[in-house]
């Protein structure tokens, strides 16, 4: 089998149809490439502007041409206006209180309650959260979601594995199985739990939970929505919904023009668009996080849900970048903060009221990454 | 000479060496010589600006390498965010039934089922020929996990073939 792989992969590349570039057309490149880093670190301030812009002017329903009108958003006021709280560097950072939600270091899970364990499986894992007294872990491609007993002895295994969406009160999870169904399960405490099916067509993934007992999901390239009546209805303007606040009933997503939009599940309306990317809601709904868009990103906003006003801004410096930032509490975001420079890495703490700190020691970034856990 | 025509005089003669077998190492990570092309590129680029930074010359290789992954890495990541960007139009019609004629064809095929870090596990290893050590550094990853990645993707790789009927345990004794 290795003779074959390497025979194929050597052949493959004698013979592929490439063009090797020129010095020239390489420092152009590398010009426009240069010109990106400076359009990316202005990007907040578009961001902003657009999100002010679109959410004053174009309003929602009206892009789908169905006469659907946004509710008009409050006018941002002296005292909203953005304030762009800057990071240094890690290790300047204070340490604060350690995470106050569980996460994944190498093959370790800290829990939320100051413990740790090994993995459930002992393997590598691209998501995790706890549920009726175990965990559900999805493997590092995805293939798998296994759904392990407190002991860490495998109860179901699902395929795809997508991860999980949990709700706020930490009590129900829902998830893709193998048929293709979608499960919402109430888990209780001596880890028994109730799951109901759903037949969803083309579901892909359960994108989070909304007011009573409905969840959002994505496949078939649209936002949907089960509602606890067992009916499946779309979403307005998006096609790949991201994230759900139970509390607000709101839901987040990417929409056809390849920005973002924040839509009402209570009213079918979208309420605001943006080109920052929507990641998640505070638990009460009040506040979004929202990233600016990039395969790397370095500016981290905190938004008013309703209205996607800019409350305050993260800014990283150069060679640092931000990764799978998620809600702590109410107030407070967790987010991963690696510096590629100095290989470095921590947990950084940040508030609505613009606090920053670090929520672990700095470790290098060589060794593991961090994993957080899953929350709504 | 200035010192911004002696860094792109030092800069192109290095390109010059080391991009046709970083070419060939996009296309093998990406399948596609379009995009090859362009990854090694940007890659090439991210290169040229760092260059006033990069003091071990000696390592240069594995620098460039790693930033093709990484840049690989950051595409795929780009894609799979927009993926669901699908419109309601039917998927392109099938062509015919490509002709498999071997072995080769058939395994090309079936590393498109990888997932990128995988399929960058099996080219490290079995192209570049790097040690597990130094695909680990490459990834950014342990070394426990580029063993557990590769011996998945040859798993899978050998699951696929089995199914597609043109790789028997036979043969595997007799290659």
């Amino acid at each position: 089998m290795d003779t074959l792989i390497e025979r194929t992969l050597q052949h493959r590349a004698d013979v592929a149809p490439l063009h090797e570039a020129s010095p020239a057309t390489v420092q152009r490149r590398a010009a426009q490439v240069r010109g990106r880093r400076r359009a990316a670190a202005t990007s907040l301030i578009a961001g902003v502007a657009v999100v002010v812009a679109v959410a004053a002017t174009v309003g929602v329903g009206s892009e789908l041409g169905r006469g659907h009108h946004a509710p008009q958003p409050a006018a941002p006021t002296p005292t909203q206006a953005p304030r762009v709280v800057e990071l240094g560097s890690l290790t300047d950072l204070a340490q604060g209180d350690r995470p106050a939600i569980g996460y994944g270091y190498g093959l370790r899970l800290h829990l939320a309650d100051g413990t740790t364990r090994p993995v459930p499986g002992k393997k590598a894992y691209e998501s995790w959260t706890t549920f009726a007294g175990g965990f559900l872990v999805a493997s590092s491609d995805l293939s798998a979601l296994t759904r392990y007993a407190g002991d860490g002895t495998p109860e179901a295994r699902y395929t795809p594995g997508a991860p999980p969406a949990v709700s706020t009160d930490g009590r129900r999870a829902a998830w893709v199985d193998d048929g293709g169904h979608v499960d919402i399960a109430r888990g209780f405490a001596d880890g028994g739990m109730q799951v109901t099916r759903r037949a969803v067509p083309d579901v892909t993934g359960v994108v989070g939970f909304l007011p009573d007992g409905g969840v959002a999901v994505a496949g078939r390239g649209r936002g949907r929505v089960v509602d606890g009546g067992d009916r499946v209805r779309r979403l307005p303007a998006l096609v790949s919904p991201n994230a759900t606040s139970e509390a607000g009933a709101l839901v987040a997503g990417q929409t056809a023009r390849g920005d973002y939009a924040v839509v009402s599940s209570a009213t079918d309306r979208v309420l605001w668009r943006s080109r920052l990317l929507v990641t998640g809601f505070s638990s009460d709904g009040r506040y979004a996080l929202g990233l600016a868009d990039g395969s790397a990103p370095r500016t981290l906003a905190l938004l008013d849900a309703r209205t996607g006003g800019v409350v305050r801004t993260l800014q990283l410096p150069r060679h640092t970048r931000i990764y799978a930032p998620r809600w702590e509490d109410a107030a407070h975001v967790l987010a991963i903060v690696v510096d590629s420079r100095g290989q470095r890495q921590a947990l950084v703490r940040f508030g609505v009221d613009g606090s920053l700190a670090r929520a672990t020691a700095v470790t290098s970034s060589e060794e593991h990454v961090y994993i957080l856990q899953k929350t709504p | 000479m200035d010192r911004d025509t002696a860094r792109e005089t030092a800069f192109a003669a290095w390109m010059q060496g080391a991009q046709p077998r970083l070419l060939r190492t996009a296309y093998l990570l990406c399948g596609d010589p379009h995009t090859a092309e362009d990854l090694t590129q940007t890659a090439l680029a991210k290169i040229y600006l760092a260059w006033h930074r990069l003091h071990d010359r000696d390592d240069l290789g594995g620098y460039a390498r790693r930033v093709l992954v990484n840049e690989h890495v950051s595409l795929w990541r780009r894609a799979r965010r927009h993926r669901e960007v699908v419109t309601d139009s039917p998927p392109e019609q099938a062509g015919e039934d490509r002709h498999y004629d071997g072995a080769e064809e058939a395994l090309w095929e079936r590393l498109s089922v990888l997932g990128r870090k995988q399929r960058a596990v099996v080219v490290l290893r079995f192209y570049e020929q790097l040690s597990v050590a130094e695909v680990a550094r490459v990834l950014g990853v342990s070394e426990g996990t580029v063993k557990s990645q590769c011996s998945r993707a040859l798993a899978t790789l050998r699951g696929e073939l089995a199914t597609a009927g043109t790789w028997t345990q036979e043969e595997s004794w007799t290659r």
